[in-house]
């Protein structure tokens, strides 16, 4: 009984003879008027599968939204739709690499920062307004204490010169602002009333204070938002890396159809997809050749000893954490996916720490690591719908614990489909507007 | 280690005989019963050497009048004086 009716008989493949049978398929594929390229490689198992061209398996359940992400900013986006009765599902790919929550100061921070977008200064502020009572729900709905601490916040200044720029740095928010800003500068001796427990530095001239700014555990408010969102009747997916999205019909002029998303295992389909992958929403949105405006943002940190509590408002850079270590970090690395510790960059961040406070050179070191963060191209956060997609939305932001309490609370309404570039023009993709019509395809 | 030459330490101000080379670590759990070795300045709980291999900081003593020293990565020696880690850093 013969085995193989055609092909190489078994054990003798070789180039030559795999190169005769490309041959032999080639003619006949020119016989019956050569078909597409693609099918020959289907032939012979070589085919990389293309997005949009295999059609992906049935899926196996329907959502109102998913929600591609589920660090802090696609938990409180899920906890905020599960909270108006929607149905969210989270799909998380568990990246232990990419993490930015890893690296993540746990600070609510709204002051001194966004001079000229008054709508990002605006939507901070709004947060940490939100922030209270979205702790309240949450930490009863999911039993985790986030640590919240609605303390305030300081930043240093070091020199005469350093005070001025940020004096004037704060007037001009307050021209911008329309008068009011809740932001002030403190002299030396203002800024050890506030902290006396610790010893300022000589160069200490004084600082910024802000009582809107304030500190959470960053790990626990992500925990405590997936709880709460179950809590809700949300689902969340784990291990479910996204590998396409397909549209489920027609997109020809912005229509929405729905969307079919592949992970790694399952299938799953949308009315509305989310993409708070972090940097990954680069490859997400990549697929419908959109470049998002974000790059990786590299820190590098360092803990010490835990201490009493002796810190109880945040200077920005030196954080005393909920479990008594102090953590000390400012660095924005532009240095792509490397995730290296770079110990002359920790080296710097002590030096300015001791500057700043000179008794933490006391305390002992007891652990460096560096991550990668999510840097939009101007600081900002960016909202939108896709260019062609209004039926997928963008999510990415620096600031996602900050944020994470107009994410849970408003932006389910722009999700839902409020126009966004309408109400919050400083942070959604029109600021790109040249970028964005370059990378749309015609 | 029934073999093991011993040194002297004193833990708290009791002299205990201990095996030469084994950690400090290992001679409070397992031979000085030391029940407690610090207490956590943050949460206020007693705390005891727990990961062994010099990642959780949870077995900080004092040795020899130096604060924060890892019982875990520190051999006995002759004469040693190790005390619990239980002052908080009040201000610095």
């Amino acid at each position: 009984m013969p085995l193989l009716t055609s092909g190489p008989a078994p054990g003798t493949i070789n180039p030559d003879n795999v190169h005769n049978i490309m041959k032999q398929a080639i003619y006949k594929h020119a016989a019956q008027g050569f078909a597409p390229l693609r099918s020959l490689g289907d032939r012979f198992s070589f085919s990389r599968k293309q997005p949009g061209v295999v059609s992906p398996a049935r899926p196996e359940k329907h959502f109102t939204v998913l929600i591609a992400g589920g660090g802090v900013t696609g938990m409180a986006i899920g906890y905020g739709l599960a909270r108006q009765g929607i149905d969210v599902g989270i799909l998380d790919a568990s990246s232990k690499k990419d993490r930015a929550s890893r690296s993540n100061m746990g600070l609510i921070w709204c002051q001194s920062k966004a001079l000229g977008n008054p709508d990002y200064v605006k939507w901070g502020f709004l947060s940490s307004r939100l922030f209270p009572d979205m702790t309240g729900e949450i930490e009863e709905l999911s039993g985790i204490d986030i640590a919240y601490a609605p303390s305030g916040g300081i930043i240093p200044c070091l020199g005469e010169e350093d005070f001025n720029r940020r004096a004037r740095y704060i007037d001009d928010l307050r021209v911008e602002a329309g008068g009011r800003y809740p932001g002030e500068m403190l002299s030396r001796p203002e800024l050890a009333k506030l902290l006396p427990k610790i010893t300022f530095g000589n160069q200490v001239t004084g600082g910024t204070f802000c009582d809107r700014d304030g500190f959470v555990e960053p790990l626990k408010l992500m925990f405590a938002l997936r709880q709460a969102m179950v809590r809700k009747g949300g689902t969340f997916l784990n291990n479910t890396r996204v590998t396409d999205i397909t549209p489920m019909g027609d997109t020809a002029g912005g229509k929405n159809s729905g969307y079919i998303v592949t992970t790694k295992d399952r299938t799953y389909s949308c009315d509305r997809l989310v993409l708070a992958g972090g940097l990954g929403n680069c490859q997400l949105a990549g697929r419908f050749n959109v470049r998002v405006p974000i790059t990786p943002d590299r820190g590098q940190v360092l803990l010490t000893e835990r201490v009493g509590n002796i810190l109880p408002i945040p200077i920005l850079g030196i954080t005393r954490t909920p479990g008594g270590t102090i953590m000390v970090g400012f660095m924005h690395e532009n240095v792509g996916t490397d995730t290296a510790l770079v110990p002359e960059s920790v080296a710097r961040e002590a030096l300015w720490a001791e500057s700043v406070w000179p008794g933490i050179a006391d305390l002992r070191v007891i652990r460096c690591w560096s991550s990668l963060r999510v840097m939009p191209r101007d600081g900002f956060p960016i909202y939108d719908t896709l260019p062609g997609h209004p039926g997928i939305f963008l999510v990415n932001a620096h600031s996602a614990v900050t944020l994470a309490a107009v994410h849970a609370r408003i932006l389910p309404g722009f999700i839902m489909g409020r126009d966004i570039t309408r109400e919050l023009q400083g942070i959604n993709l029109d600021r790109f507007r040249l970028n964005r019509f370059e990378q749309q395809p015609r | 280690m029934n073999n093991s030459p011993l040194v002297t330490v004193t833990f708290e101000g009791t002299s205990h005989e201990v095996p030469q080379g084994i950690s400090v670590a290992a001679a409070l759990l397992g031979h000085i019963h030391a029940e407690y070795t610090s207490i956590n300045p943050a949460t206020g709980e007693h705390r005891s050497p727990h990961c062994l291999m010099g990642v959780c900081f949870d077995c900080l003593v004092e040795i020899d009048g130096r604060p924060n020293q890892q019982a875990c990565l520190t051999p006995v020696r002759q004469g040693m004086v190790i005390k619990r880690q239980t002052t908080l850093v009040e201000s610095a």
